[in-house]
């Protein structure tokens, strides 16, 4: 590990001061308040990355190294501790406390050092990590029977992790224990057939851990690093199938949930499987798609989580089954909520629709069934959040008692609306980064099909420099 | 045909959203901009200003006490009339949608959501369809 060592410090320090505040202070509002500040520092060291990557001193290093910067990493590293931010300056104040504040941090620090790593055995202590941490955060106020059941979905994608890792370095089994890494990503991201701790995590344990747990996709690094590098025809077919059925699946059940937290964890199986299925595309504008669709989902689903978990904060338990009302009580959560809902589907004006572009357009060419799909899951999607709009906001007048947003809540909320719509509006300062990372996945996937032994893929089609989206 | 204003116009953009794709096709895309520009803003005077024609003719049907003219469609014979239903319903598009695409699908989504809270042994696994 040789990066900049005052880089590195202002990356991780954060995090480590903010659990230290959370374990020394028994004042929760300040615990917060040093959260934020540490949050944001350590965001602005990940941006650094993201822009000035020869700052890092990590840029140039590859496999010999523990710590690297590759072109994925330095779009992804700003992710968990934006997520971090936004979960802290938005969690209201009744439900404040100081060691979900340190799991938070803790959270964001395993998985910006995940996204920092090919190495096999930091990536699983990052995915042991940022598990356990998600484990315990869902364990303070959740019934014992949600605990055992997510307990035993992550026990058991660790396990195949493990097992995975252990074939791979014997050789001779190493296609047997990519096949097991498939399985535990699959776990971890919730694919059809693994599915089903999503929604109950979002419906019966905490929302805020685990959408710091999900959002950022370690699983999907994980897929990205260690198996398509090296994965067959076969395997990348199957997992490409499994998340597209996943994507429509978890739509269409969206759409008949009867508690806003499922729908909403129903929503997110849809957005995060996506990402899985553009990554296995050979066309360079799928894949580009997938990492836009990675980010864009990370802070559109983020949002959306926050919004519900606001409007939970003054209404209580949420059901879809009747109308709420409440839009003019509280305009902006409202069309905050709608706005990142539809950024989900590709609505036109956001990234979504960026997404959407580049993910139908590039899949058609490599797959067809896939542009089919993707615009199904995107159509269901838009469809589930304008149910949960119109029975969350609208229907009745609104009561008199005050509703509306704190100043933070507002401004978290402006802020990655306004993020979204300008990404969607100039998208090149976005794409650009993107397309590096989805050339760095062909590459990647290049090497694997000329390795001997392994079945040629059909031509890759790489990101074309004079694409408008990248201008 | 069309009984609703709203639907007339949405009808005659269809029309003029055609012509737009065939003036593209054959290539002069300069006319299609304009013509795109143009029935932007005249389609969008149209659709604000239908609500007022509407309130003007419910003012009329109230100072008239009736209807301007009688419905024609009793006045038809059998086959015309259900030719004449077919197409005000859009040849019933939207029942037969909701009864092969949507009811299905949703019965199906149900089910699957049951057998996910089975699989976790949430409460409610056999819970009523919202």
């Amino acid at each position: 590990m040789s990066g900049n060592p005052a880089w590195l410090v202002a990356l991780f320090g954060p995090a480590l001061l903010a659990i230290v505040s959370a374990a020394l202070d028994r004042d929760a509002r300040r615990v917060r308040a040093m959260a934020v500040g540490c949050a944001l520092v350590c965001s602005a060291a990940a941006m650094t990355a993201t822009l000035l990557p020869a700052l890092t001193g990590l840029a140039e290093q590859a496999g010999a190294s523990a710590l690297r910067l590759d072109a994925l990493s330095q779009i992804l590293l700003p992710l968990p501790p934006l997520l971090w931010l936004i979960t802290v300056a938005v969690t209201p104040q009744a439900q404040l406390d100081r060691a979900g504040l340190g799991r938070t941090a803790a959270a964001a620090g395993a998985c910006m050092l995940g996204f920092l790593t090919e190495w096999p055995a930091l990536l699983a202590a990052c995915w042991l990590l940022s598990s356990a941490v998600f484990l315990w955060g869902c364990s303070r106020g959740a019934n014992p029977r949600t605990i055992r059941v997510l307990a035993v979905y992550h026990a058991l994608g660790a396990l195949l992790f493990g097992a995975g890792l252990v074939l791979c370095a014997i050789g001779e089994l190493a296609a047997a224990g990519r096949w097991l890494i498939v399985a535990a990503v699959l776990l971890r991201k919730g694919i059809v057939p693994f599915h089903a701790w999503i929604p109950e995590a979002f419906d019966a344990a905490r929302i805020g851990p685990t959408v710091l747990f999900s959002a950022p996709q370690l699983g999907t690094y994980v897929a990205a690093t260690l198996v398509l590098p090296h994965a067959s025809a076969e395997l990348l077919r199957v997992v490409a199938l499994l998340a597209l059925g996943t994507s429509v699946y978890g739509a269409a059940l969206a759409l008949v949930q009867v508690e806003a937290r499922r729908a909403l964890g129903y929503l997110f199986v849809s957005q995060s499987a996506l990402v899985l299925a553009g990554l296995d595309c050979t066309s360079g504008e799928a894949v580009t798609g997938a990492v836009v669709l990675w980010l864009a989902s990370a802070l559109a689903f983020t949002g959306l989580a926050r919004t519900v978990l606001c409007l939970e904060a003054r209404r209580g338990r949420l059901r879809l089954t009747e109308h709420h009302g409440g839009f003019d009580q509280m305009p902006l959560l409202a069309a905050s909520f709608l706005l990142f809902g539809l950024a989900s589907s590709g609505f036109p004006g956001t990234l979504g629709f960026v997404v959407q572009e580049l993910l139908v357009h590039g899949a058609v060419q490599s797959f067809p069934a896939m542009g089919f799909l993707t615009i199904a899951a995107a159509s269901l999607t838009a469809l589930a959040v304008l149910r949960m709009y119109f029975s969350l906001f609208c229907g009745r007048p609104g009561g008199w008692v005050a509703l509306s947003l704190r100043r933070r809540e507002s401004v978290v909320f402006a802020g990655i609306a306004l993020v979204l719509v300008l990404a969607g509006m100039v998208p090149g300062p976005v794409v650009r980064p993107c397309v590096r990372a989805s050339e760095l996945l062909l590459v990647r996937a290049g090497a694997r099909a000329h390795a001997p032994g392994q079945p040629a893929l059909p031509a890759v089609a790489p990101p074309r420099a004079e694409e408008p989206l990248a201008r | 045909m069309q009984t609703d204003v709203k639907s007339a116009i949405a009808y005659a953009t269809l029309c003029q959203v055609g012509i737009i794709v065939v003036e593209i096709a054959l290539g002069l895309e300069l006319l299609a901009m304009l013509h795109l520009a143009g029935h932007v803003l005249f389609r969008l005077l149209q659709f604000l200003s239908a609500p007022n024609v509407l309130h003007d003719l419910h003012e009329l049907h109230n100072r008239l006490g009736s209807l301007p003219h009688a419905s024609a469609d009793r006045s038809l014979p059998g086959w015309r009339r259900h030719l004449y239903l077919f197409a005000l319903e859009r040849g019933f598009a939207d029942a037969l949608l909701e009864r092969v695409v949507v009811a299905p699908l949703l019965f199906l989504a149900r089910r699957l959501d049951v057998l996910d809270r089975w699989l976790v042994g949430a409460p409610g696994g056999r819970r009523r369809d919202p």
